[in-house]
Order: structure tokens, then C-alpha cells, then sequence
């Protein structure tokens, strides 16, 4: 804010630029209200340790957030294969999904990264969200055999300023 | 949010002290209603302890969590724990300060392990005010055992009131102006005066906090993970530490500034710091994702780790 100072006269053009000016300051301070957040897995895929127990992270929002990118990487030596990330409700109750399922698949290449993304930003598109408080569990799930590394990302976003 | 629009004053009418305090008392209003918004939350924060046993040597069996800087003050609001491991031991979720105790305590937290594919689950809602010492989150069992697949999860929040330094935000409450001023300009300047720093430092202390850890353990090879630039990312700052019984360093690279870590002593917590760059974009737009490594191992590491924070 760029406060004029008054010289002894008071002029009600310099008063409507002061009060003005803190009016704009305040409102473009209120109006960053939105942020986006990550969330990421990384994991092995080792078949000798099963999809049970090995392959997911849960968790449950401090704050609502409303889902934007969720994204694959896959590295492995076998081109072919199929990793799959999803985000779900960790106890299954999909109600606070809306049924939706939330995933996306990427087939490996020969020792090379690739990615996949499945994009919730489209306003026409599904919109997902998750709740504060309630459990989520992103994972990452292969069709057969060993995977090198296996990475999921999830881009939310949320309501930057809270009370 | 849309601030209150202040009342006009007009050429050749008459600016009475009512109307002048009538914006003072609008603009209080909308400064006060930013600074009862003031918290901004972190993503979930995961911190992984796959294969830890209660055997391991004390570090192995901790992280430390700290904030970029002391302007950057953070609370932690909650902690999550989960584990999956053969039933029978339990296991406790201790935090401290590093080099002391957090005040106020925290109470640890435990919970009983259920089986290899039973989640057991604790979480505690205290508060933890992260200090510029640092927050050593450790786990610790009752009785032989390893944990399969584990991990804490914290839920942080920062203060765009208090950044820790000047200028905190303390309101904005104005005197108004009355009949017996008997200066008018300058009693008007010292009102806008302290509106004006009120609502400077309500945009000085724009910073929210936003943070994910990255961590491998026994590693001999390149570690990498990605962030999407296009998640805001506008870069920051990075807390490392590494820990190994013989000597071993990685260094970072990627979109993060390159440095060494290195350590012999399996009981010493080696803490690196640094900055991290971007450009943001969509968050289609892979090419700028931040690149996060702990690569060029020298050995093989038992533990290392990457705090990652931005704004």
C-alpha cells in the first residue's frame, strides 16, 4: 500500500485514493485463497511382497481439497507391463468418492521412464473431491511380475486461507 | 472475499468525521476478516519407516522434520501413524525437539500391531510448534520386531500472521477522527498511517507452506522422484540428512541446489540445506517438473532424506 501522506490540506481526491488504495491491497491479499497440493508414492512393486500391504500410502485431508492431476511413473527393464495408480477411500466405502474410480494406467518401456495422467481440471470433466477427515489411499498396483520403481503423484487443490 | 467499498469524498462538499471514520471502520473490518483467515495447511506430509526394527540403531529409527527458515514458522496439527507388521509388538511414535524437549510436551503415541495386512492405526491432534531446532519424530517397539510397511503422516499448517520476524501482524484497530482535532491532516495521516502498515504486513506475510519428504533407506543407486511445477511451485527451500554406519555421501541434484552429504558415524544425523528453483506451469506440463535426487552414492546409505518445501 502506497499511502499519500496529507501536507495540512485534506483533499477528498487524496482521501479516495488512500482509501482506495488500502481497499486494493486488502482485496488482492484476500483473493489468494487457493493453492495446490501434492501427494506422492513411490514403491518398489516387488512381487514378493504382495499389493496388500506394500503399495499404498493412506491418508485423511486436514481441509477439503478438490482432486486436479493424478500422474504414473513406471521404470523397468521389461517393456509391457502395466502399473496402474488410484486414489480411493481407504475403508472402500465409495460413497465419498461418488462411485467414481480414480486411476490411470501406463505401460512400461524397456528401461525408460514413462508417465501417465489422468487430467480432473476440465470443467466439463468429473469433479472429485476429497473430504477433511475422511481416509484416502493412493496405490499403485502392476498386472505380473516386478516393476524396477513405480511413482504416483496426486495434485489437489485447496482453500489457501482458513479461520 | 470482496473488501467493503470505502464511502467517496467529493470536491467542494464538506468531509465530516463520520465519514471518514466510517471507512477506517470498513477497512478495520476487512483487515481483521484477513487476519481471522490466517492459517494456510500443508499437503499430507508422508514420512515412510518401511523395514524399520526395533533393533536399529536410535537414528535409524528417527527423522527429523524442520521448517526452511525461521521466518517460516509452522505448527504441526496432527500426526497420523500406521503400521502393518506381525501381531504382538507394540510400537510407540515418540517426538522431541533435537537437542532437548518440545515445549509444550508432546505425548507420544502408540498402537498394536495387528498382522501383515491389518492396519493399525494412532493419531494425535496435539499441536506441535515447530521450533528452529526441529521436530525428531522416532519409533520405537516393545519387543523383537520389524515393521513391514509403515508410515507417519503430518498435517501442517502455516501462519500468515506470524512469520517470525518482523512485520507480525497485530490488526489494525483505528482512533477516530472527532470534532477536536485540531489538525486534521496530520490526525488523518497517523490513522492511514497505521492502516497502511496494517495491510502491508497483512501481503508481507503472504507465504503458506506447502512440503513433501522424500526417503530412502540402504540405497547404492540414484534415488529420483518428481513434483509437478505446475502445483505453484515458485521454489523454496530443502532440509537432507543422512545416516550410515560406514562412510557414505549422495549428493542432490535435479531442480534442487547440488550438495553434498556425507557421513561415517551411524549415530550422527547430518543435516544439509538448500534452495530449489522452478518455473512454474500446468501441471500437464512435465518438462519443468521438479526433479528431486539423491544420487553420486558413495557406498550404500542407511537412511537419507529430503524435506522438500515451497511456496
Amino acid at each position: 500500500m502506497a499511502l499519500v501522506p496529507f501536507s495540512g490540506l485534506v483533499t477528498a481526491a487524496l482521501l479516495n485514493s488512500n482509501f482506495d488504495d488500502a481497499r486494493a491491497a486488502i482485496t488482492t491479499q484476500a483473493a489468494a485463497n487457493f493453492a495446490d497440493m501434492v501427494v506422492l508414492h513411490k514403491s518398489l512393486l516387488l512381487a514378493s511382497t504382495g499389493t496388500a500391504v506394500s503399495d499404498f500410502v493412506d491418508f485423511s485431508p486436514e481441509d477439503d481439497m478438490e482432486l486436479r492431476v493424478l500422474r504414473v511413473y513406471a521404470t523397468d527393464a521389461t517393456a509391457g507391463q502395466i502399473v496402474t495408480a488410484t486414489l480411493a477411500v481407504a475403508n472402500g466405502d465409495t460413497t465419498y468418492l461418488c462411485d467414481q474410480t480414480i486411476s490411470v494406467p501406463v505401460t512400461t518401456g524397456a528401461g525408460t521412464v514413462v508417465q501417465a495422467t489422468a487430467d480432473y481440471r476440465t470443467v466439463t470433466s468429473t469433479r472429485v473431491r476429497l473430504l477433511k477427515g475422511v481416509p484416502y489411499r493412493l496405490s499403485l498396483g502392476r498386472d505380473t511380475g516386478t516393476i524396477d520403481e513405480a511413482r504416483a503423484m496426486v495434485v489437489l487443490r485447496t482453500v489457501r486461507r482458513r479461520a | 472475499m470482496k473488501s467493503v467499498v470505502p464511502y467517496t469524498f467529493r470536491t467542494a462538499a464538506i468531509v465530516d468525521g463520520e465519514t471518514i471514520n466510517g471507512n477506517l471502520r470498513r477497512q478495520a473490518s476487512d483487515v481483521a476478516r484477513n487476519l481471522d483467515a490466517r492459517y494456510t495447511y500443508c499437503p499430507p506430509i508422508i514420512i515412510p519407516f518401511d523395514g524399520v526394527t526395533d533393533a536399529l540403531t536410535t537414528q535409524l529409527r528417527t527423522v527429523l522434520f524442520n521448517r526452511p527458515s525461521s521466518t517460516n514458522p509452522i505448527e504441526i496439527v496432527r500426526v497420523e501413524f500406521f503400521v502393518y507388521a506381525a501381531s504382538g509388538v507394540t510400537w510407540t511414535l515418540s517426538a522431541n525437539e533435537l537437542g532437548g524437549v518440545l515445549t509444550p510436551p508432546w505425548g507420544s503415541i502408540t498402537l498394536a500391531t495387528a498382522g501383515l495386512t491389518t492396519e493399525a492405526y494412532a493419531v494425535s491432534t496435539t499441536v506441535i510448534p515447530v521450533s528452529t531446532f526441529g521436530v525428531q519424530f522416532q519409533v520405537s517397539g516393545s519387543a523383537a520386531g520389524t515393521i513391514t510397511r509403515g508410515w507417519i503422516v503430518l498435517h501442517c499448517r502455516a501462519d500468515r500472521g506470524v512469520q517470525g520476524a518482523a512485520p507480525n501482524h497485530a490488526g489494525y484497530t483505528p482512533t477516530y477522527v472527532d470534532a477536536a482535532s485540531s489538525s486534521a491532516g496530520s490526525v488523518l495521516d497517523t490513522q492511514l498511517t497505521a492502516l497502511a502498515t496494517a495491510v502491508t504486513n497483512d501481503a508481507t506475510n503472504v507465504l503458506d507452506l506447502r512440503c513433501q519428504c522424500f526417503l530412502a533407506r540402504n540405497f547404492t543407486t540414484t534415488q529420483s522422484w518428481n513434483l509437478p511445477s505446475g502445483a505453484g511451485m515458485t521454489g523454496l527451500a530443502f532440509n537432507g540428512n543422512i545416516t550410515s554406519a560406514a562412510l557414505t555421501s549422495f549428493t542432490t541434484a535435479g531442480t534442487i541446489s547440488a550438495v553434498l552429504a556425507s557421513g561415517s558415524n551411524i549415530n550422527t544425523n547430518i543435516t544439509i540445506t538448500g534452495t530449489v528453483t522452478n518455473t512454474v506451469d500446468a501441471p500437464l506440463t512435465t518438462a519443468s517438473d521438479v526433479t528431486i535426487t539423491m544420487g553420486t552414492v558413495a557406498g550404500t546409505v542407511s537412511l537419507g532424506y529430503i524435506f522438500v518445501w515451497w511456496s
